[in-house]
């Protein structure tokens, strides 16, 4: 696969019978920022759940880097490790963990999915939060946190175990204008780190402002769009 | 209320006559409940009632216990529906003589006081105790048997445990509520004996020949009948007291008490009484003697060889004296129930993680285990494990409460817990996934936390209401707040006192944990997940 992150090849998934995609295929290359577009409901969550491993599918193959998922063969426990591994996602509403604070939603993964120490973890967390700009809300918990101020959470939590791809569903959902500029700001640094992203959004604006191509999704498939930046 | 008894009564007959070893311990829990409730109610807001006057003039209605069985009151072996024993003869012997039908009203033995001075039933005969404080309260009849108490012990220690002064140190079972406890409470102090209250006769000798106990102390017409049919005990020859069976009226009835006082004595006269307790084998020459000092009107006392409480405590001095057993009787309620909620909470969150995550013979396994414990009474599940099981595994009575209260709320907590795992939002799981978390990992660090959030209302009811069930476990003999609570009541003939510090105990332990749960619930209280 050489430069390629992830590479979809006709993906299909039928949801009672009806096509949700149908036969997709695409491919991002390492560092590339690429936004997932079309109108609300069409399939772009589905798709980044796809690529997650959170969705099976029905036919055709996902590979991220060197691990292949089949539609046909469903997903095995040690697959799906070796896919979490490599692969982040920030979801639509967060899923901050209710019941933790804000530093522990960053560090418990690193800790116990990671095996890295814990004093090691919450440093990490805190440098990622300050990062973000939340480093004050270490200690709240997320019931008492802003719609940006979760958002941005829910990046340092997926960013702290470090994924060289990381799916992102609706990021400017809860966000304003100003806010959604600081959005676009970090998401460029995170490319120009090396990371890869993919971004699924119906903000043509936002979308694209930073990505450096647009796939359309409609009616099941993916189109890719020219002229991008 | 008079159609409901009859009814009940009838019902009971046929019952225990298809499966007689529920019918006969769950007896206890309907009359704890029925007296707690109606009791305590009727005592409170209502004055004594006078039914006598409502009760058809033809019916002489009279209470006893079956649970005394045999020479007492019992469902003949072989017409389950009709009920024999010495107490039987003499209630239907009062009924001719006073031209009118007799009709049993089944009460159990403890409570047997109370419901005659309700006005339910005019009479009491059940091997009912001669006591001060009954003469003090009730209108009790002459004597009409004579009885002694004696002290039983296993064949082997008929040497060594001749006197309650032997047993220090020992248990020692009797039926509670009556003299020989009493006596064996008196006891406590002097020798050091620990007594244990059963609410029948049959337990405390087959828990004395398997050595749950060391001793029982009971009438000798009671010994006597059961070393008819269980081996292994001896009855030592030397009698601890003498005291004598009565029949109780209110003592507003004393006008029908001096009629049947004329009957018996003609009865005692003719040889009427001789031939009845000959029929039934206990006709000893105790009752020649006793016979003669009622007919030459001597004074007979309650009690000899024992002084029995004199007369009926004032409330205040009731209070004073069971308080520090009440409270003790507390202590073991709130341990037993903590225990038993500890050990239900281990046991249900093992079964509601198995039902989620196990396989599908596990899961069917753990669904079978649940629906036999919600579907079976837990007093049959208490009964089984401490008597059924005895002779494989001789479990001591605490433990077997704890583990039947511990088992029994297990199944319910499983279900709380498994609702609400299953209730835990699906992002939530995928969000711990998509990081990497293992499964377990995900149920111990997310989904568990998330889930007992959402058990915590639930739970602290189950725990309210395993704190009151924890007086089912009594008839084990575990002496618990409910259990000492009616022995209070029964001695100082009123459940309102005792009934309202009772209730006073079980607010004071529930509320504050309704408290902290409140607090925890806050606490943690989730925004939209």
């Amino acid at each position: 696969m050489n430069n390629c992150m992830l590479r979809l090849r006709e993906v299909t998934l039928l949801r009672s019978g009806r096509p949700v995609l149908a036969g997709i295929s695409f491919d991002v290359q390492r560092g590339e920022l690429v936004a997932l577009m079309g109108p609300s409901g069409v399939g772009k969550t589905t798709v980044l759940r796809v690529i997650a491993g959170l969705e099976t599918f029905d036919s055709g193959t996902v590979h991220v880097e060197d691990i292949a998922l089949n539609g046909a063969n469903g997903h095995s426990p040690a697959m799906l490790r070796d896919l979490r591994a490599k692969v982040g996602m920030v979801f639509q509403f967060h899923h901050l963990f209710e019941h933790l604070s804000v530093l522990k939603n960053v560090w418990l993964a690193p800790v116990y999915a990671r095996g890295i120490p814990q004093r090691e973890a919450e440093d990490r967390a805190r440098v990622l939060l300050a990062a973000l700009g939340v480093e004050h809300r270490a200690h709240a918990f997320p019931r008492e946190l802003s719609g940006g101020e979760a958002q941005r959470v829910a990046i340092a939590r997926a960013l702290a175990v470090d994924p060289p791809l990381l799916l992102m569903d609706e990021p400017t959902a809860s966000l304003d204008a100003n806010r959604r500029g600081e959005l676009r700001d970090l998401l460029c640094t995170l490319v120009r780190e090396g990371r890869t992203l993919i971004v699924a959004s119906h903000d043509e604006e936002f979308a694209r402002g930073c990505a450096s191509r647009v796939l359309r999704i409609q009616e099941g498939f993916v189109f890719e769009e020219t002229g991008t930046t | 209320m008079a159609m409901f008894f009859f009814r009940w009564s009838e019902r009971r007959s046929t019952a225990e006559s298809i499966f007689p070893f529920i019918v006969y311990r769950t007896h206890f829990l309907h009359s704890s409940i029925r007296t707690l409730s109606v009791g305590l109610v009727a005592a409170v807001f209502l004055r004594p009632i006078n039914l006598d006057a409502s009760q058809p003039a033809g019916e002489f209605r009279w209470s006893g216990d079956p649970e005394g069985g045999a020479p007492f009151v019992e469902a003949d072996p072989v017409h389950p529906d009709r009920l024999v024993g010495f107490d039987v003869e003499i209630a239907e012997l009062l009924a001719r003589k006073l031209n009118r039908e007799p009709r049993f009203i089944n009460i159990t033995f403890t409570s047997i006081d109370q419901s005659i001075e309700r006005g339910d039933v005019e009479i009491g005969l059940s091997g009912i105790e001669d006591t001060p404080a009954r003469r003090a309260a009730m209108a009790p009849t002459i004597p009409y048997y004579e009885f002694r108490e004696v002290l039983s012990v296993r064949t082997g220690d008929r040497a060594r445990f001749r006197t309650l002064a032997d047993l220090k140190g020992r248990r020692v079972g009797t039926l509670g509520g009556t003299i020989a406890y009493e006596i064996l409470l008196r006891a406590e102090g002097e020798f050091g004996i620990r007594p244990v209250s059963y609410d029948d006769d049959v337990h405390p000798y087959s828990d004395l020949v398997i050595g749950r106990i060391d001793a029982v102390l009971l009438d000798n017409v009671l010994a006597e009948r059961r070393a008819r049919t269980v081996s292994g005990f001896a009855i030592q020859p030397e009698s601890v007291a003498v005291g004598h069976y009565v029949g109780i009226l209110a003592a507003r009835n004393g006008a029908l008490r001096d009629q049947i006082d004329d009957i018996l004595r003609a009865a005692m006269h003719d040889g009427t009484l001789e031939k009845i307790f000959r029929k039934w084998r206990v006709w000893n020459d105790d009752q020649p003697r006793l016979y003669a000092r009622v007919l030459a009107a001597q004074p007979v006392a309650a009690v000899t060889g024992f002084e029995a409480s004199p007369t009926m405590l004032t409330a205040w001095q009731a209070t004073l004296r069971y308080l520090p057993s009440l409270l003790e009787a507390s202590l073991v309620t709130i341990v037993l129930s903590c225990l038993a909620m500890a050990l239900a909470i281990l046991l249900g969150i093992s079964i509601a993680t198995g039902r989620v995550y196990g396989s599908p013979v596990v899961r069917a396994l753990l669904t079978g285990y649940v629906e036999l414990i919600r579907g079976t009474p837990i007093l049959l599940q208490l009964f089984v494990l401490y008597y059924g099981i005895a002779d494989l595994i001789r479990l001591p009575a605490f433990g077997a409460a704890l583990l039947g209260l511990g088992l029994n709320y297990a199944a319910y907590e499983s279900e709380i817990y498994r609702g609400a795992l299953q209730a835990v939002p699906v992002g939530q799981l995928e969000a711990a996934r998509i990081l990497g978390l293992s499964e377990t990992r995900v149920l111990t660090l997310v989904r568990g936390p998330l889930a007992l959030r959402l058990a915590l209302a639930p739970m602290t009811n189950d725990f309210i209401a395993l704190l009151k069930d924890s007086s089912l476990v009594s008839v084990l003999t575990v002496f618990e707040l409910t259990k000492q609570t009616q022995i209070f009541a029964t001695n100082i003939g009123s459940w309102v006192i005792p009934g309202l510090l009772c209730a006073a105990l079980y607010l004071a332990m529930s509320l504050p944990l309704a408290t902290l749960a409140r607090r925890l619930e806050q606490r943690w209280r989730l925004s939209a997940v």
